[in-house]
């Protein structure tokens, strides 16, 4: 996934879910039928569909993320990969 | 504004989680920062872990917000029912347990609240159907009389509502004549507490009224569930 695209979901998952959060303060602040209403139903779906926008959103950049370092050849912790190693222990030979 | 909402704690903790949420999240879309590992932790707090607490709160203070008395009220069609469980002077078995402390500003939900295994999903279902007929079903336009006059309760009142706190085991109410004859009767759900022979109508204009027609209904509006 491409930083501009990363960058574009975030903010609608952002802008998602201040909606969301507006209308369940809106509830608590003013309690009517129509706000609890809506603060239970349409804000809940709302903040679900942001918070799966966001797990997306993350999974895929972490995918990225293990592909890169795959074809590098790098572990997670920065050191050299599989691929690194045998490399060293060609040149390291008898 | 509602103060007595202020007063929940569930409200502070829902306030206490969106208020940071909302500050992250502003921060996020104003100032456009680099996706660095921090930011990524931030908008993790900010869109997931606190306001799934704030809405976790949100929807206890909501379910809680339900059970009110001027909840049920808020439908024009319901203001018969609850202005005259508010009449201190009403004699009617709304009124008398609306001024129970055990009931209190609940009364409707205390007495319509489905008590079985799944009841509050039940009621909150039944509570559904009520804003789905007053918003899509044409109760919103209805005029109070005619609502009074064409809608029934969707089914029988249970006994057994009543029964959850008048015992049908006191010497007092064993020493009620009617109440030996009419035990089996009540206990099998052939008869009612709330019947109009008994104790009823629970609300005054549950009566039958000239020109009512009292026929099986096709739509009901006030269900066994209060909400």
């Amino acid at each position: 996934m491409r930083p501009t695209t990363t960058r574009r979901w975030l903010r609608v998952a952002a802008t998602l879910t201040l909606v969301a959060l507006a209308l369940s303060v809106w509830s608590l602040l003013w309690p009517s039928v129509v706000s609890i209403m809506i603060a239970m139903s349409v804000a809940q779906v709302l903040g679900v569909a942001a918070i799966g926008t966001f797990a997306v959103v993350l999974a895929l950049e972490l995918r990225l993320d293990g592909a890169v370092r795959g074809a590098l050849g790098l572990r997670r912790d920065g050191g050299a990969g599989a691929g690194a190693s045998r490399e060293a222990r060609r040149s390291d030979g008898p | 504004m509602n103060t007595l909402s202020l007063l929940d704690p569930g409200v502070w903790v829902a306030l206490a989680c969106f208020t940071p949420a909302g500050a992250i999240l502003a921060w996020f879309l104003i100032a456009s920062p680099p996706l660095t590992p921090a930011t990524k932790l931030l908008l993790l707090l900010g869109i997931a872990i606190l306001p799934l607490g704030g809405a976790v709160s949100t929807t206890y203070v909501g379910f809680e917000a339900t059970t009110e008395r001027h909840f049920c009220g808020g439908c024009h069609v319901m203001t018969p029912y609850t202005e005259d469980a508010e009449t201190r002077t009403s004699t009617s078995l709304a009124s008398r347990h609306s001024r129970n402390r055990m009931f209190g500003d609940q009364s409707c939900y205390r007495c319509h609240a489905d008590y079985g295994m799944f009841g509050l999903a039940v009621t909150k279902l039944g509570g559904l159907g009520h804003v789905y007929h007053h918003y899509l079903g044409g109760y919103r336009a209805m005029p109070v009389d005619r609502f009074l006059d064409t809608i029934h309760i969707a089914k029988p009142f249970p006994s057994s509502t009543c029964t959850r706190c008048h015992s049908t085991e006191t010497p007092r109410f064993e020493a009620v004549r009617d109440h030996q004859g009419a035990l089996e009767a009540l206990r099998v759900g052939e008869l009612r507490c709330t019947g109009a022979g008994c104790h009823g109508p629970a609300h005054p204009f549950s009566k039958h009224r000239p020109g009512r027609v009292d026929v099986e209904p096709t739509v009901t509006a006030t269900s066994g569930g209060a909400r």
